[in-house]
């Protein structure tokens, strides 16, 4: 889906703990989530450092979408 | 040794019926070989006899409902013992159509039949679990090859000779499991084979990874602080209840929910219905799947400009290739219409 939203022209920042998975498959603009049970949580965190957490992969995300790339990267 | 009654269905340019302005001609029939089928009759030998050449406009046949039970039917006249269509090369629509007809073949007329594409060919991603299909190159510059290797395959099915491995025998993996006793067990087979790979000598991997095309990566915003940005899922995040029956694997459907005014997803309304992990920690607190409250928060503090007021969402675990493309191509239609500029997409 990363792909043909991309090739559409519409960048996609894709979140996902399996990030080697997405890079093989072509996503451009890859963040490595937590895990693949909770991809942008961590249910061992307190409910403030969660969200911390999840923020800030939303943000690195948000991020990527303005990062010029050549190919499939990963971006944290 | 009485020769086995091939049939060999073809779409109409292969069978000298027009070009693909003729893409909708509708099923017809020639006496004999005609096209690749003479290179078919050939590869058969004293074996088999191409005993008629069918054929069916691509167009048509993605049209017309009863095309494929139109050409089975001419091909049932026939009184085939095996029936062989295409190669399709990575022609899509044409191996849809191959694909389609050997099934239909094979549970009608109960006799074996065999097609031939390019791996990367849709049709192969729908039908390799259901006909042998003989792995062609991308164009009919494989034809020679594609078609010995069809008139092999279609030859050993008609005998009911056990098929080797698709290496061996050039056909895509079924997905057929076959059990045997390997002598040496999977660790010694492992490091043997990286040993190989160490010395540079050749190895045969027993899971090849697939490969996958690449798309030219879309340019990237130029102010985020203005960008209306969309959330999509794969995640299988649906409101609780599941009221419009998303599937928890293989999902034929996309959804979109409005998350106008909603400031988190909460567990009592949402739920994931993702059937391929443990959905427990993501239905204490679906934002760990689809991260809403961060992007509010991240809104209002003006980081980007706007969230598109829907949640994307479908179930991404084992859903073929072809019906996810065909999701994102939807999408895509709905996206641009609301002037969406980046994609937020969150998976599993």
């Amino acid at each position: 889906m990363a792909k043909e939203f991309e090739a559409a022209g519409i960048p996609v920042a894709y979140i996902t703990a399996l990030d080697a998975l997405g890079q093989s498959v072509g996503a451009n603009r890859i963040v490595r989530g937590k895990a693949i049970t909770n991809v942008v949580g961590d249910p061992n965190l307190r409910p403030a450092e969660e969200r911390k957490l999840r923020k800030d992969l939303v943000r690195t995300a948000l991020e990527a979408l303005q990062t010029p790339v050549e190919g499939p990267s990963i971006l944290a | 040794m009485s020769r086995v009654r091939v049939v060999h269905s073809v779409t109409q340019f292969f069978a000298g019926v027009g070009s693909e302005a003729q893409a909708g001609a509708p099923p017809g029939r020639k006496d004999g070989a005609a096209g690749p089928a003479i290179a078919l009759q050939r590869a058969l030998g004293d074996r088999g006899e191409v005993v008629a050449t069918v054929y069916c406009g691509d167009g048509y046949a993605a049209e017309q409902p009863s095309a494929i039970d139109e050409v089975v039917e001419l091909i049932a006249r026939e009184k085939p013992e095996v029936v062989v269509a295409g190669p399709a090369f990575t022609s899509g629509r044409y191996g849809l159509a191959c694909g389609a007809v050997c099934v239909r073949v094979q549970e009608k007329l109960g006799i074996p039949a065999v097609t031939g594409m390019h791996p990367e060919n849709a049709g192969a991603d729908l039908y390799r679990s259901k006909v042998y299909i003989a792995r062609t190159r991308e164009t009919t510059a494989g034809m020679a090859e594609a078609i010995k290797s069809m008139a092999r395959l279609a030859l050993k099915r008609h005998a009911g000779e056990p098929l080797g491995s698709p290496q061996e025998e050039g056909y895509l993996p079924t997905g057929r499991r076959i059990l045997y006793f390997a002598q040496q067990n999977a660790a010694e087979r492992g490091v043997e084979m990286l040993l190989r790979k160490a010395h540079g000598e050749p190895y045969t991997t027993e899971l090849p990874v697939p490969t996958y095309n690449r798309v030219q990566p879309a340019a990237p915003i130029k102010d985020l602080s203005k960008a209306r940005i969309a959330l999509v899922t794969t995640g299988g995040i649906v409101p609780r209840g599941n009221p419009d029956r998303l599937e928890s694997a293989f999902a034929t459907r996309w959804l979109e929910y409005s998350i106008e005014a909603t400031e988190e997803l909460s567990p009592d309304q949402w739920v994931s219905v993702h059937g391929g992990f443990d959905t427990t920690n993501v239905n204490l607190d679906p934002d760990r799947m689809a991260p809403l409250d961060a992007l509010r928060e991240l809104e209002k503090e003006g980081v980007f400009g706007k969230l598109e007021e829907h949640l994307y969402t479908t179930t991404g675990n084992t859903a073929a290739i072809p019906t996810v493309r065909r999701f994102a191509q939807e999408m895509v239609k709905e996206l641009k219409a609301r002037e969406v500029e980046g994609i937020l997409l969150t998976s599993s």
